[in-house]
């Protein structure tokens, strides 16, 4: 009987749960004060498996694991912090996709896209940064994967063309 | 929904209990008012938008209806009402899942990347339910004398337990990723929300205090449920009546932002 009242009043805390999840979490953050800056660079080499390997090389084991440790909790930071921002543009976003300039409208569906993909990206990544933290030792970024990306960041300043991720692969 | 015996067609109504008179205002209040809902659906052609949710509207009216019929028609026995209950069961389980897969694809459809990673942690999270529910099951017998009606009761409790389940998902997922809720979808999913966790409620004490006879604790049980279904009736009415709300003012510009180059490093670790 015990379970039983325990589901019956697990079961009823469900609408006024669904309610404030869907009204009450959303509305909380939406001045575009609460953009806090985040350093995508830092961030960079937070996460460059080069900067790992280096680091793993030339420390010793246990000093290695602590830094290691350490990077990937800043790492969680910001990417928690990128993904709040996402949140406040979201909602600034929203309203402007009813926008009757098209290319505001535009505009506007782009940027709630990237930021609902950040907020998925984060809420896929960050469990794998604590997975780093508890093994230290294991690579964050698959090294194929990591390789790719290198490969594609040097054929697209090859090409001439300016991203973010281009520019960092240039200064490097 | 609740179990009812037959009994009801041989007492005058002054002889009812009051709570059993309570119940059964509520149970005819729904079913008057289901019709309603399925005409407000069929005039504002909300089948376009919504097919499954406008077929569920349909199987519940038609249900509703049948019940009544039966359960006051000296033509139907009890057994064959309470076989009529595990086919509205079975036929409103399936469209209610249906129901909340379709709320997730219109509530996703402008944003294909999440519209994706959606569907699939949806099936996950159907099988994890579902073994969370034959758990219960295992956990929670049903204490009722009657077998087939035991067998009901938890099989009814556990295909409540996932769609309430699903819900929670639905509603945390897109709580997380701040997809805002468009008014009418929201409706169907709270409507729906409320059916099924005061189903689960009811059937999970039900399961418990049954003892084959009708008394003053299954009727509170029984009202508890009705209220809550006539409830989500009205829910969905205030929903589907109700003009989509456009108060936001709209900017004339956005804020810069680099969340591009944010997904494309996020990218690489996936």
């Amino acid at each position: 009987m015990t379970l039983a009242i325990i589901l019956a009043l697990l079961a009823v805390a469900v609408p006024p749960v669904l309610i404030w999840m869907a009204k009450g979490r959303i509305w909380s953050s939406r001045s575009v004060e609460r953009i806090q800056p985040v350093d995508l660079e830092a961030f960079r080499n937070l996460i460059d498996p080069e900067e790992e390997e280096f680091l793993r090389v030339n420390l010793p084991a246990a000093d290695f694991r602590k830094i290691q440790r350490e990077r990937l909790r800043a790492a969680v930071e910001y990417i928690s912090c990128a993904r709040d921002n996402a949140a406040v543009l979201l909602h600034l976003a929203e309203p402007a996709r009813r926008s009757t300039e098209p290319a505001v409208a535009e505009a506007a569906a782009r940027l709630i896209n990237d930021a609902v993909s950040l907020r998925l990206y984060a809420l896929l990544v960050i469990p794998k940064l604590y997975v780093g933290m508890v093994l230290p030792g294991r690579p964050v970024i698959p090294v194929r994967v990591a390789d790719r990306y290198e490969q594609l960041t040097r054929q697209v300043a090859r090409l001439g063309l300016r991203t973010p991720a281009a520019d960092a692969a240039m200064q490097a | 929904m609740g179990y009812r015996e037959k009994r009801y067609i041989l007492c005058p109504v002054v002889h009812m209990r009051f709570t059993a008179l309570l119940w059964h205002i509520l149970w005819f209040a729904r079913v008057a008012l289901l019709p309603v809902l399925l005409a407000v659906v069929l005039r504002r052609k909300f089948y376009q938008r919504f097919p499954v949710f406008s077929a569920y509207t349909g199987w519940s009216a038609f249900a509703g209806i049948a019940f009544v019929v039966m359960n006051y028609s000296p033509a139907f026995s009890g057994k064959q009402y309470f076989e009529g209950m595990v086919i509205d069961s079975v036929v409103a389980t399936g469209i209610g899942i249906g129901v909340i897969y379709e709320v997730l694809r219109a509530h996703l459809r402008s944003h294909a990347a999440l519209d994706a990673a959606g569907k699939t942690a949806f099936r996950w999270v159907s099988v994890l339910l579902l073994a969370l529910g034959i758990l219960l099951a295992w956990l929670l017998p049903s204490r009722a004398p009657y077998m087939p009606m035991s067998m009901y009761q938890v099989l009814q409790r556990t295909m409540e337990t996932v769609q309430a389940g699903l819900l929670l998902f639905l509603f945390s997922y897109c709580a997380y990723l701040r997809v805002p809720w468009r008014s009418q979808e929201f409706g169907i999913a709270l409507g729906l929300g409320i059916l099924v966790s005061a189903g689960v409620a009811g059937l999970a004490i039900r399961s418990q205090i049954d003892t084959g006879v009708l008394n003053v604790s299954t009727d509170i049980q029984t009202i508890f449920t009705e209220g809550a279904y006539l409830g989500s009736v009205c829910v969905w009415l205030i929903y589907i009546l109700a003009a989509e709300e456009t108060k936001e003012p709209i900017p004339r510009s956005l804020p810069k932002h680099d969340l591009e180059s944010w997904n494309q490093e996020l990218g690489r670790f996936l």
